[in-house]
């Protein structure tokens, strides 16, 4: 009776999470494009191969890994500072909260074309203003070298809110006796940050980061609308390539193989980074004894 | 007519938290389930609910096997200890809500609680929420709720804990008239003996899940029938002494007094409780409680006695009362 | 200190706020302004971009419906399926219970946007594409396991007691529910449909496979379909105007439920 009550969710999430991931196994081992005119034609492996040798994936690889390590990241710094004055008692405290989660709040799509205009040369305000100030104007979304980091900035102001919220709960659930207790041993709030607040918050910094990783890894709205991954594809994801070979070539097999490729690789970065965090508190109780 | 529970057995994890249990709680009888935490007390009463389900035994009610009765279907009216009075309905509702889903017709509905409104005095709650009473006006609510269910039985689990000393002396002989007035069997869970003895019949006194002794609570104290229902009843503790091979002599504080002629002792400590004194005595059978009258003074060396006919002896193995 | 604390917390509020403000600031500049946005020009400000968005064909507030109906029902759907599944969850064995919500952690994480072929194909073999109600079938399931993770933990919160009550007050396992259950999860439950909305109402790589009808977009395939012409070409004016006005109903609601979208987010943290 109870277990029958949790069947349709479980159904439902089978269908739209379970059968994809077997349908793309199923797919990536065939030729499913135009030119086979849409049917499934085994061909042994080839999309594989392909993907092992194709320079715009392992590209791709480096720029969403690149992406996805400095936005959260920076993230992560920004969140901990702000989930620490947010953790204070003040006046417009709530309001503040309120304003902080509003960019977190808006699809991705409605600001990717806002930093468009923002970002354009010459007439969005930050090459307008450094055209005041005297800089010599960079043409931000044109130049390979630095549109990605524009991604990152558009990234990280969108859901650093996200993080912060999650370490504020953090922050919250450590009761206020261990830093009493602490200063009266005599402890800095230097020490007491590094010494109680960042081991106790560590369960909470590893879920945003995973969270955070997993999602930086399938970054996609963001990227089509801001950049479209130019210029030169130098800001292209794993997720936009994917969806590339599939709407814009028109090569399913590819496509699936590509998806697949990415959840493989994501689940390794997952688990790297749980690896690195679970060591990092280790350490730290080294340090203790 | 009657609760009869039938070598009732229940394991958690291979661990037997009660085991063959039998009872028999006759109708208008209060029983109480009396042991130190842990005891499978209040386990026998969810057995009894049958909110848990038992590994063997039966559990008769009138002579019906209700041993896998669903407890919805099962017609207990129960006091939990937290009183479990839903928080987000008012007291009426909390009392009504049984009665609509059970199907009984508006006007029924209306008259049986304002019949218990009324018994249990609490009218003037009726338009409020359960977290802006007080506890001992919960209880009553709760209460209440039980005597709505119309049930077959009574248990209560503890629902004196969570109100004050004095409320509880108080509540006690009203409780008592209010649960036997339907004249139902009653099983109520305490760990607290002079509330057990004060509510109930009988008292079942149980250890690790078995059950070490049922009786009256007037037989309880004369004849234990264990050393553990012995140092269990009875404050201050009952001293053992072990001066003879197998043997445990046992004999309460308040059976010893000072005399001339007697057993040479030595005070150590004393502690004065208002219309007596409990001084603590270092003798040859090693140190004992003393209970005596709280005007008398008390010097360093004291002499004691008592008479031998106030000993209770047991088996130091098997723990188990001797004739 | 506290000089310091105020400049901190003043560069936060700007730093939220500008690129926002600057929409807002977009919107309202005429043409030559757009161009010279820092310059003393006459004719700056306009109301133009606001009247081309809202006569526009099909006219704006049509995807802000679009969305508002995909978000409401997947909401209602997800809550519907979750509700009954996260009290199950809770009412299992801890060993199964764990591991169940190990899968549905690790589903909460995953990045769908690479589930979105399958689903394309999944909604042309049903023929279910450009319909905004079958839009929300895919929404609901992937919203599913964060709500059920969400509210199975509020289930747990409520006294074992209570429920046991109910049960011998003689109500049966949905009037459990009805009566006694449901409304005692109500806070988790509304921050749960909040999440939960803001999801389906922002979502843009399924809507964008599966809609291709104008009158039919959500809000941000609408926004972004903007963009698909050349980086030139772009109407910034009217689409900022239409940024500001896709935005306020979000404003609203992170202004109205505040507590309950923090709440939400952060249960999910301290109960994951």
């Amino acid at each position: 009776m109870i277990l029958l009550l949790l069947l349709p969710a479980t159904v439902l999430i089978a269908l739209i999470f379970g059968i994809p991931l077997i349908r793309y196994a199923w797919i990536s081992t065939h030729a499913f494009s135009v030119i086979t005119g849409l049917e499934l034609v085994p061909n042994q492996g080839a999309n594989w191969l392909r993907l092992i040798n194709d320079q715009r994936f392992w590209q791709d690889t480096f720029q969403t890994v690149r992406f996805a390590s400095l936005s959260v990241s920076i993230e992560l710094l920004l969140a901990i500072c702000i989930a620490l004055i947010l953790d204070q008692k003040w006046r417009g405290r709530g309001i503040t909260r309120a304003i902080s989660l509003l960019p977190w709040a808006l699809p991705t799509t409605i600001m990717a074309l806002g930093w468009r205009w923002i970002f354009n040369t010459p007439f969005g305000p930050i090459d307008q203003i450094f055209n005041i100030v005297g800089i010599e104007s960079i043409n931000i979304l044109s130049n390979p070298n630095i549109t990605w980091i524009a991604t990152v900035i558009a990234d990280v102001w969108k859901t650093t809110p996200f993080i912060a919220l999650i370490l504020l709960a953090g922050l919250q659930s450590i009761p206020n006796d261990l830093y009493e207790a602490f200063r009266l041993e005599g402890g800095k709030p230097i020490q007491a940050f590094f010494k109680i607040t960042l081991p106790l918050l560590r369960p909470y910094i590893l879920l945003a980061v995973l969270f955070r990783l997993a999602q930086a890894f399938g970054v996609f709205d963001l990227i089509q609308v801001m950049t479209g991954g130019g210029p030169a594809s130098s800001t292209e994801s794993l997720a936009l390539y994917a969806y590339l070979n599939a709407m814009r070539f028109l090569d399913f097999g590819y496509s699936a193989t590509l998806m697949l490729g990415s959840f493989f690789l994501l689940v390794i970065a997952c688990i790297l980074s749980w690896i690195i965090i679970s060591r990092f508190q280790y350490q730290l109780n080294e340090e203790k004894t | 007519m009657s609760l009869i529970l039938r070598n009732i057995g229940r394991k958690i994890n291979k661990n037997w938290i009660v085991r063959n249990l039998s009872l028999n709680v006759s109708d208008g009888e209060c029983l109480a389930l009396l042991g130190p935490s842990g005891c499978g007390k209040s386990s026998t009463l969810r057995l009894i609910a049958g909110l848990d389900k038992p590994d063997e035994g039966k559990i008769l009610i009138n002579n019906e096997d209700f041993t896998n009765v669903s407890p919805v279907d099962r017609r207990i009216g129960m006091v939990f200890q937290s009183y479990a009075l839903f928080p987000h309905l008012t007291v009426l509702s909390n009392l009504l809500l049984g009665l609509k889903v059970r199907g009984v017709n508006k006007d029924e509905q209306r008259r049986r609680v304002i019949n218990v409104l009324s018994i249990l005095q609490i009218e003037d709650l009726a338009n409020r929420l359960p977290a802006h009473i007080s506890g001992g006006q919960r209880q009553r609510v709760a209460l209440a709720r039980a005597l709505l269910r119309d049930p077959l039985v009574y248990l209560l689990d503890e629902p004196m804990s969570n109100l004050d000393a004095q409320l509880r002396e108080e509540l006690r002989p009203e409780l008592r008239r209010i649960i036997l007035n339907g004249g139902q069997p009653v099983v109520y869970v305490t760990h607290d003996q002079h509330e057990a003895m004060a509510m109930a019949d009988r008292i079942a006194v149980l250890k690790d899940g078995i059950l070490e002794q049922l009786a009256t609570p007037e037989e309880l104290y004369k004849s234990p029938a264990s050393i553990f229902v012995a140092s269990f009843i009875g404050r201050p503790q009952i001293n053992l002494l072990t001066n003879e091979p197998n043997i445990t002599t046992a004999i309460r504080p308040e059976d010893i007094y000072l005399s001339k002629e007697g057993i040479e002792s030595k005070l150590i400590y004393k502690e004065w409780l208002g219309n007596n004194q409990l001084l603590l005595l270092e003798t040859p059978f090693g140190k004992l409680r003393v209970l005596c009258e709280a005007n008398i003074r008390i010097s360093d060396n004291i002499k004691i006695n008592w008479s031998k006919d106030k000993e209770h002896y047991f088996d130091s193995n098997s723990k188990l009362r001797i004739n | 200190m506290n000089k310091k604390m105020n400049i901190i917390i003043g560069s936060l509020i700007i730093w939220s706020i500008a690129p926002l403000a600057w929409q807002l600031y977009t919107s309202f500049s005429s043409p030559e302004a757009l161009v010279e946005p820092f310059s003393q020009i006459k004719n700056r400000w306009t109301l133009e971009n606001y009247i081309q968005v809202l006569t526009a064909d099909p006219p704006f507030w049509k995807y802000l419906l679009n969305s508002t109906i995909v978000g409401l029902t997947t909401t209602f759907i997800t809550l519907l399926f979750a509700i009954p599944a996260a009290y199950s969850l809770s009412k299992l064995k801890p060993i199964i219970a764990k591991s169940a919500r190990l899968i549905l952690f690790g589903a909460a994480l995953f990045p769908y946007v690479l589930l979105f072929l399958a689903l394309l194909e999944f909604a042309r073999y049903l023929n279910i594409g450009n319909n905004l109600i079958a839009l929300s079938i895919p929404y609901s399931a992937l919203s599913m396991p964060l709500a059920v993770l969400l509210l199975s933990s509020a289930f747990k919160d409520i006294p074992k007691d209570l429920e046991e009550a109910a049960r011998l007050e003689g109500l049966g396992i949905f009037q459990r529910l009805r009566w006694i259950l449901i409304p005692l999860i109500a806070p988790a439950t509304s921050s749960t449909a909040i999440l939960i909305f803001l999801f389906s109402w922002n979502e843009y790589p399924i809507a964008l496979t599966w809609i291709s009808k104008n009158d039919l977009l959500t809000l941000p395939v609408a926004i972004a379909r903007i963009a698909g012409s050349s980086v030139y070409s772009i109407p910034y004016g009217a689409y900022a105007a239409a940024t500001v006005l896709g935005a306020m109903p979000l404003l609203l609601i992170v202004l109205l439920f505040q507590k309950q979208i923090v709440s939400g987010l952060t249960q999910g943290a301290i109960k994951g």
